[in-house]
């Protein structure tokens, strides 16, 4: 795949992997792995967020504090029944 | 599995059409949403609430699927993969749960519309049912913008598989010309 080519599909390029991912070139022409591996920061913040927020729906639930809880349908359910019947 | 280019190129055409489709609906559905909970006439909510379940019915549900199915599709028929970068895996899991948060809000979305419809006088206790339509589709239009995000930008990062292919990939000795 040429750049154009690669652009108009939206594929990964290998000069893209390389610039992504701390891959480069050298002098001599061998390509070396200065990458680092690790799990990215924006991952592992989104974990963090993700995590903090199934805790605080959890504790909001568990408290009954949780906004509009599946209670409430039973309730409108009952209201509708009085309403007609 | 490869696409043909001419393949993927219809595959991510389907693709962001039912994404953005079901951004759009989702942008709509919580603008009606706010409608219902501040609005004190009851003509306007009664519609609002009809107009809702009609929405999620006809277009949120059926487009919360077909993402799930054209996302897999593009991404494991092209060098991408599906599990090969953490921004795709964060895609497929927002969809995911996504699409199951929007089939637990399909039968409080149907109480609603049938008790504002049916009811002579409007029940006074949807309230809480109100607000929670509203603050869902707020966070389903959150996560369907970050999914967004996250399509365009493609931040870096490939999990330890994607590695492990890219290596396998590398060390595969280059076709010789004969």
């Amino acid at each position: 795949l040429n750049k154009d080519a690669a652009l108009i599909i939206d594929v990964p390029l290998q000069s893209s992997y390389d610039r992504l991912y701390g891959t480069h070139q050298c002098i001599e022409g061998e390509i070396t792995m200065s990458q680092n591996r690790a799990t990215p920061r924006w991952v592992k913040i989104s974990i963090v967020i993700i995590i903090t927020f199934i805790v605080l729906i959890v504790i909001l639930h568990l408290t009954g504090n949780d906004f509009g809880s599946h209670m409430n349908h039973s309730t409108l359910e009952l209201g509708i029944g009085r309403l007609w019947f | 599995m490869v696409l043909t280019p001419g393949l993927r190129r219809f595959m991510l055409t389907l693709h962001i059409i039912f994404a953005v489709g079901w951004l759009g609906a989702v942008a709509g559905f919580w603008a009606l949403a706010v409608v219902g909970m501040t609005s004190h006439d009851d003509q306007t909510v009664r519609s609002v609430y009809i107009s809702m379940n009609v929405i999620t019915r006809f277009i949120i549900v059926p487009l919360s699927f077909a993402p799930l199915l054209t996302g897999p599709i593009l991404s494991l028929g092209t060098p991408w993969g599906l599990i090969r970068h953490y921004w795709i895996l964060a895609k497929l899991f927002l969809t995911v749960i996504s699409t199951l948060m929007m089939q637990l809000h399909v039968q409080p979305i149907d109480l609603l519309a049938n008790a504002t419809a049916k009811a002579a006088v409007l029940p006074t206790n949807l309230h809480d049912i109100q607000v929670q339509m509203v603050i869902a589709s707020a966070l389903a239009l959150l996560v369907l913008i970050v999914e967004t995000a996250l399509a365009v930008y493609k931040p870096k990062g490939m999990t330890s598989y994607g590695w492990r292919k890219q290596d396998e990939q590398r060390a595969q000795p280059y076709p010789m010309d004969e």
